[in-house]
């Protein structure tokens, strides 16, 4: 791929998460601290269809742009922590053990070291451990929206890889 | 699904069950007849209330030192956050709590507030 069209490539996906980040921010949630997580399904597709070091610069930029444009510098470090622990638990896992799991158990296990490393940060800034009684919904939901984020994923990495073998004979 | 999948859900499963587990323990252990709400702001203790012996719904405001704020509601055994100015208000948004071991967290004025049942934490076991 041209460096160029990489680049527009990339920073289309960087709006899309970016986008998707603000839009699910609006949403009501059940219980505090519970999200979808949607925007992560776009940096799983970049770790996918580019390779890691992508991935984890979209995730970079779309928390950076994401504080600025919505949420503030407390934001900024919870997503930050766990953007990047889910992140490199996802990369591990998919240069690892591509071929003993399917995108959506990487997605769960990723969405999980999201919520885990959110919570690290939480309780330092807190400083009361207790703040992991919130672990166990927090695991269930992350089993749930991790899944769901996966599938979404893979369906999504279907769809872009026919478009970019399209692309790539013109 | 491929062979991985089912080792990681096992995995999973066990790990959820410990923490649930883990978090029932804790939440029977500090169980009691008293309840005693304990507000705290960077792990100092800011205020402690006994919600038992509330009466008349009371309201405290704790401002931080930039000058941000937490209006906390008190009633007869139970205890909200009535509003405050962060952007996402999710302390606003937990409710209202009642039972010993739930907390409210409000992480971006580093705000936490818990229910104690009992009066005398550190001591294990008291007669009457």
């Amino acid at each position: 791929m041209k460096k160029t069209k990489k680049m527009v490539l990339l920073s289309i996906l960087v709006a899309i998460a970016l986008v998707i980040y603000l839009i699910e921010a609006q949403i009501p949630v059940l219980f505090p601290g519970i999200k979808l997580g949607l925007a992560n399904s776009i940096s799983l597709v970049a770790l996918i269809l580019f390779g890691w070091k992508e991935a984890l610069l979209i995730m970079i930029l779309r928390t950076v742009l994401g504080s600025i444009f919505g949420g503030g510098l407390p934001a900024l470090m919870f997503s930050f922590a766990g953007g990047l622990l889910s992140n490199i638990v996802m990369i591990i896992l998919y240069k690892y053990l591509k071929n003993a799991l399917s995108l959506p158990t990487i997605s769960v296990c990723g969405a999980i070291f999201h919520n885990v490393g959110q919570l690290l940060v939480a309780a330092f800034i807190i400083k009361d451990l207790r703040i992991y009684l919130y672990l166990p919904v927090l695991l269930i939901s992350a089993i749930v929206t991790g899944y769901f984020i996966g599938t979404l994923a893979s369906v999504l990495k279907n769809r872009l890889e026919k478009i970019l073998a399209f692309d790539k004979r013109l | 699904m491929k062979k991985g999948d089912k080792i990681v859900g096992i995995v999973l499963l066990v790990i959820v069950v410990i923490a649930l587990g883990a978090t029932s323990i804790y939440k029977a252990s500090i169980k009691g007849s008293a309840n005693i709400a304990v507000i705290k702001r960077e792990g100092k203790v800011i205020k402690t209330i006994d919600l038992n012996k509330v009466v008349k719904p009371e309201e405290f405001t704790f401002k931080t030192a930039n000058g941000h704020f937490n209006t906390i509601l008190v009633n007869h055994n139970s205890i909200s956050i009535k509003d405050a100015d962060c952007p996402h208000k999710e302390c606003v948004k937990s409710g209202v709590i009642s039972k010993p071991g739930e907390m409210i967290v409000c992480l971006p004025f580093k705000l936490i507030i818990n229910i104690n049942g009992q009066k005398n934490n550190g001591i294990d076991a008291g007669t009457f």
